[in-house]
């Protein structure tokens, strides 16, 4: 007789990877096969999967339909299990596993689409926080700004690809364009996503405003990012970015070195 | 007759208290719907999980929780795995909790996670004392560090390990005589089983401890052709069959009228169809109180 944790581990490879044997002198069989039994906590594993990734990856199901869309991620469930109890965060390797997915290796902006889903997601199911009071930046002393750091909102995400992706993105919303054709080489996007009275909003962004996004962001001081975006466009108007940004509702919190 | 019950820690620890009435599973496709129209059910159950991120989910939850009463139901806890509890999934439940409040906290017989895999299904345990050492002791540790008592489930199953050594419905009571918890009585489930495995529905719910119950679900199921024979699928998809009304009608015979919820989970209907069962368990529960005061009286 085995353990529970060798029962649980197999029990596991079975609904996975179909490794039912080890379970055949366990499982009472009562007029039904053991493996026809098994095969119901898989098909519930599997279905129930599905439906979430369904859910979490609307587009890239449209682009691939539906039925390929349920054999890509019956691998991408075998190969990637979810490893947390919490459904929301399942899926955040999916485009990594598109990108390695030989079937779809000819739509090369399919995994960048997953991505962009994926942050749309995330930025649906981030935690509430309050935005930053932009009276608190504006009673800051001005020489202090290049020092000044600042928490992005949780659900803010910084969004970056060589294909249309947010166009592709538009056209497979409900009431969506799907008429006219879009050319995968027609250039690329930068995108800050957020949520703004619980809807997802996109920004989009050029260059400069990218790179002085992600730098604070990415926790770099004021002046740090201004020079990263100073650096592709010598015109960069870091104020009106900075006053927009804080507009937005971009960030959550700052600090000052100084104070 | 409002959580009559309810024992007293539970109800002391809400101001808000289930009533002894039907409720509704809520589920997104319902949340403006429900937030609208305010349908007459007692209460409201959701499934913890859904709701450990902010933005839309927890607003509509917020919104309809300023009207009806709560309970919490977690999927994901894998109370019966052979291994650590999540503590960081114990501690968004209980951040949740103190959100919103919920009169009853729930969880399932069963285990979800094996080698860190989370398999997203209740998977049924053996039943062994090693089994049940195993869930009461991950039982204790929820309710110690959520501070508050929880109720276990009763799960559906499609099959039987060769070396349980326990009769569920023994192995179910027991759990609550050793850790204090409550049980959710899933009538559907009882059902789903009984017809699986074949034992006696009546006697399994004969088994219950009558003051540990506080709550019972009702859903529809499938019924799958494997072979020759029939195995029933707890699927959530469809209307409480006749033959689960009556065993529930014989559950609160026993038990006197116990908050109840329907539940529907795919192939879910519009709002009117899900608050008509919760009206027709409604009417089961009003004959079980005439009866409970006819003895009284």
């Amino acid at each position: 007789m085995p353990s529970l944790r060798e029962l649980q581990g197999a029990l596991a490879g079975s609904v996975l990877r179909n490794m039912d044997a080890p379970l055949a002198a366990v499982v009472r069989a009562d007029g039904i096969a053991f493996d026809g039994r098994l095969q119901v906590y898989r098909n519930n594993t599997f279905s129930s999967l599905t439906a979430a990734l369904k859910d979490s990856f609307p587009v890239v199901c449209q682009l691939v339909d539906e039925r390929f869309f349920g054999y890509a991620v019956q691998e991408y469930i075998r190969t990637c299990p979810p490893r947390a109890p919490r459904l929301a965060e399942y899926g955040a390797d999916f485009a990594d596993f598109l990108t390695g997915f030989e079937p779809v290796r000819h739509l090369a902006y399919l995994p960048d689409v997953a991505r962009l889903e994926w942050a749309v997601n995330t930025a649906y199911h981030a935690t509430d926080a309050p935005t930053l009071d932009p009276a608190r930046i504006a009673a800051v002393p001005q020489e202090r700004y290049p020092l000044l750091t600042f928490t992005p909102h949780p659900a803010v995400q910084l969004f970056e690809s060589e294909f249309p992706v947010d166009r592709i993105w538009q056209a497979h919303q409900p009431g969506g364009d799907l008429e006219t054709t879009i050319d995968v080489s027609s250039g690329g996007c930068r995108l800050l996503i957020d949520r703004h009275d619980q809807d997802i909003r996109f920004l989009t962004l050029d260059a400069a405003g990218f790179a002085l996004a992600s730098a604070l962001c990415g926790a770099r001081a004021l002046q740090e990012a201004y020079e990263k975006a100073a650096a592709i466009d010598g015109a960069f108007d870091l104020i009106a970015a900075l006053s927009m940004h804080l507009a937005r509702g971009t960030f959550a919190d700052f600090a000052d070195p100084a104070a | 007759m409002t959580a009559a019950t309810a024992s007293p820690d539970v109800a002391a620890r809400s101001a808000d208290p289930i009533p002894a009435r039907a409720g509704i599973g809520l589920r997104h496709h319902h949340y403006r719907a429900v937030i609208e129209s305010r349908p007459p059910v007692g209460w409201l159950e959701v499934h913890s999980e859904n709701y450990f991120g902010g933005g839309r989910p927890l607003a509509f939850l917020e919104a309809a929780r300023a009207h009806y009463p709560l309970s919490l139901h977690g999927v994901g806890l894998s109370l019966g795995t052979d291994g650590p509890l999540d503590r960081d999934h114990l501690a968004r439940i209980k951040a949740l909790i103190e959100r919103v409040q919920p009169a009853l906290v729930s969880e399932h017989v069963s285990w979800s996670i094996a080698g860190g895999v989370y398999l997203n299904d209740l998977l049924p345990l053996p039943y062994t004392e090693e089994a049940l050492q195993v869930i009461c002791d991950h039982v204790r540790e929820t309710q110690d560090f959520l501070g508050r008592r929880i109720l276990v489930e009763n799960p559906s199953s499609y099959l039987q390990f060769a070396h349980s050594t326990i009769p569920e419905c023994d192995f179910v009571a027991e759990i609550s005589r050793r850790t204090g918890c409550g049980l959710l009585l899933d009538v559907n489930n009882v059902y789903v089983s009984a017809c699986n495995h074949g034992f006696d529905a009546h006697g399994y719910i004969e088994a219950m401890p009558r003051e540990a119950v506080q709550e019972i679900h009702l859903a529809g199921h499938a019924v799958r052709e494997i072979g020759e024979a029939t195995l029933r699928i707890d699927d959530h998809g469809s209307a409480v069959c006749d033959a689960v009304w009556q065993l529930y009608a014989a559950a609160l015979a026993r038990l006197g009228p116990v908050p109840t919820l329907i539940e529907w989970d795919s192939n879910v209907p519009e709002l009117p169809v899900l608050v008509a069962e919760a009206v027709t368990a409604d009417g089961f529960l009003a004959k079980a109180a005439e009866a409970r005061s006819a003895v009284a009286a």
